[in-house]
């Protein structure tokens, strides 16, 4: 067998999952996840590219022209919205960031108070079913119209992350085990203490899911109201406004942006969420 | 620990929310001159800036004589003093129909040619009927009242030559529009263009004018029950020509011109457009033969986009305007404002582009 062949043979026992040893070097195992990552991202762009040549479609810019259009998009003001991809971005993630603010304030103590006390859920329950089907993209038309372009994305956002958030922590204080709860009241724990350090503990881990998944709703919301017409910039409007004139590669640009900023909110959410869980001795 | 983690997650709450109120707080260089822009269709912009939503905007007739004689707006600048004699719409037919149907798109544009010439007869004769029945017509297809009508046709010149002035324009349309990065110039090889003035030389195809000149009217139908889709833009009257064409009470008999040039026709699939992109996408999916459109989104979508048409006659030149809110006197009083537009493929909103960038403004969208 050729060197290149004895090679090929190194590279793919590495790869290979091997089987669970405790004494496996987790640096060995990163490196092993990033070659593969950018083994399958460059099988990515090669058939993307492959795609481009042959179609040679406008609406399928080539990799390369899309990334040009990506990097120009950060260094240049862009003629149609009068910013760069930096202020778009900013915009972008304040209007997350306050829509996730006012779902997890909401959230939270309700989704407790459900979970904790049947006859609040059972008040509060029908209101909720009624709303959460909803899909929180068919609020924006009415949400920009009523509260403006500037609000009404922050409500479409809040809608998106808040119901995600509220189903989580319900089911986490559902979830606590019964022997918590009675071990709690033989010690002499009253309603207010098992709530404060029985339950609002327990139900941590499944706030960090709940604020993952709708973290990840919260960009898609995002997207939407600024197709329709959200003011002061955003990503969104960006990708609109070059899908207008036909500039397909910065549109491109604007879509792995958005892929990004979504990816980078929820895999940073997903760590806290490991770390959380991992502290409180939940996994 | 729990606390820890409570009080942790609580801070990082305030952080954000703390953090998402001071940078939208947060203002820009004072000494930066800034004009806003947003997209708002013409029959919606004199209702916008009563209500306060916006200051002024650019826009074509007869919105803009509309905002003007309702009192609630005045003209800061008429687009023939922005860009002196500027063309703006044109009549594009999709290539492959034009391949598959040369007769029928030739008899379109006859029909059209016609048209434009009634109306430029008509326009100077102001005591004739047929000069209330242009203004009739004008109004029910704008929606507008006979005055607004009446001072709308005074500001636009109907022409459907393309001289060579209006080359020569479409060459400074095309380069602005690669100067302003909105096309890159690399995009005129990939479509099959030397450069600027070959492109012109190849998409403005004046070749069917001459060969329309010479087609007489029909005595029948040559398409029924396949008609050609018309494209055009609501209530434009620069696009003066179709409505004309389309009318079936001037050409006898109860035929409209088209069907006077044996074509039958329709209006497009998710007609009429708000603006020249639009018509050029509905081209691209295959909803229009033959639209009315600005020249500069036909050039924008056509070169970026690859949307398959030419253009084979000119509509109007000059005939739109910015019209503002009593707060605006000056180009200076335009710092901060709110500016529609018809949309960013418009050649309203490259003009809105042009002349304030130029000016030394920044352009932001709102």
């Amino acid at each position: 067998m050729g060197k290149l062949g004895k090679s090929w043979k190194k590279i793919v026992a590495f790869l290979r999952p091997s089987d669970v040893s405790l004494k496996m070097d987790r640096r060995i195992q990163l490196v092993k996840t990033i070659v593969i990552n950018i083994i399958s991202l460059s099988i990515f762009v090669a058939v993307w590219w492959g795609l481009s040549e042959m179609l040679n479609s406008a609406f399928l810019p080539r990799p390369d022209i899309v990334f040009e259009a990506f990097i120009d998009s950060f260094q240049t003001v862009d003629i149609t919205t009068g910013r760069t991809m930096w202020d778009n971005i900013l915009t972008s993630s304040i209007r997350v960031a306050w829509g996730f603010a006012l779902a997890f304030i909401l959230a939270v103590p309700l989704g407790l108070m459900m979970g904790f006390s049947k006859t609040f859920e059972s008040f509060s329950k029908p209101v909720v079913e009624v709303f959460r089907p909803i899909a929180p993209i068919a609020w924006a038309p009415l949400l920009l119209i009523a509260m403006g372009g500037i609000v009404g994305p922050i409500i479409v956002i809040f809608i998106g992350v808040f119901f995600p958030l509220l189903s989580n922590i319900i089911f986490g204080v559902r979830s606590i085990q019964p022997i918590l709860m009675d071990a709690a009241r033989t010690l002499g724990a009253r309603r207010r203490d098992m709530f404060v350090k029985v339950i609002i503990p327990s139900t941590v881990p499944y706030i960090m899911t709940g604020i993952r998944i709708g973290l990840g709703i919260g960009w898609m919301c995002v997207v939407a109201a600024e197709f329709l017409g959200a003011i002061g910039g955003g990503v969104g409007q960006y990708v609109q406004f070059k899908t207008e004139v036909n500039r397909f590669d910065q549109v491109f640009a604007g879509l792995i942006v958005f892929s990004i900023l979504g990816l980078s909110t929820t895999e940073l959410s997903g760590w806290v969420e490991r770390r959380v869980s991992k502290r409180m001795g939940l996994k | 620990m729990n606390k820890k983690i409570a009080i942790i997650a609580i801070a990082v709450v305030a952080i954000v929310v703390v953090g998402a109120f001071a940078v939208t707080m947060l203002g820009g260089d004072d000494d930066e001159k800034v004009v806003y822009w947003t997209p708002i269709g013409p029959n919606l912009q004199k209702e916008a800036l009563i209500a306060g939503q916006i200051d002024g905007a650019i826009t074509w007739e007869p919105f803009a004589s509309d905002a003007l004689l309702s009192g609630e707006a005045s003209i800061y600048k008429w687009s023939n003093e922005i860009w002196e004699d500027h063309p703006c719409c044109v009549v594009a037919v999709d290539d492959s129909f034009l391949a598959s149907n040369r007769d029928l798109a030739l008899r379109t544009l006859k029909a059209h040619m016609v048209a434009t010439e009634w109306i430029i007869d008509t326009i100077t004769n102001p005591s004739s009927e047929n000069y209330s029945m242009m203004l009739q017509m004008g109004a029910e297809f704008s929606q507008r009242s006979i005055e607004v009508v009446n001072s709308s046709l005074s500001n636009i010149v109907f022409t459907y030559n393309m001289t060579d002035a209006f080359e020569e324009w479409m060459e400074v349309i095309t380069q602005k529009y690669i100067d302003l990065d909105l096309i890159q110039e690399s995009v005129l090889e990939t479509r099959g263009y030397d450069d600027v003035g070959d492109f012109v030389e190849k998409y403005f195809d004046s070749s069917l004018i001459e060969e329309a000149a010479d087609i007489e009217p029909s005595s029948t139908i040559l398409n029924a029950g396949n008609p050609v889709r018309l494209g055009y833009l609501i209530g434009d009257l620069h696009q003066f020509s179709r409505v004309v064409a389309n009318n079936d009470t001037i050409w006898g008999d109860g035929k409209d011109l088209f069907e006077v040039y044996g074509v039958a026709t329709e209006i497009s699939e998710g007609g009429p457009y708000v603006n020249g992109g639009a018509v050029m996408n509905a081209f691209a999916a295959g909803y229009v033969d033959v639209g009315y459109l600005g020249s500069p989104p036909a050039i924008l979508n056509h070169l970026n986009g690859g949307v398959e048409v030419t253009v084979i006659a000119q509509v109007n030149m000059v005939g739109s305007a910015i019209f503002v809110n009593d707060e605006i006197t000056t180009l200076d009083d335009f710092n901060g404002k709110v500016i529609a537009t018809p949309g960013i493929s418009s050649i309203q909103h490259l003009m809105f582009l042009d002349y304030f960038t130029s000016n030394g403004f920044t352009v932001k969208a709102l």
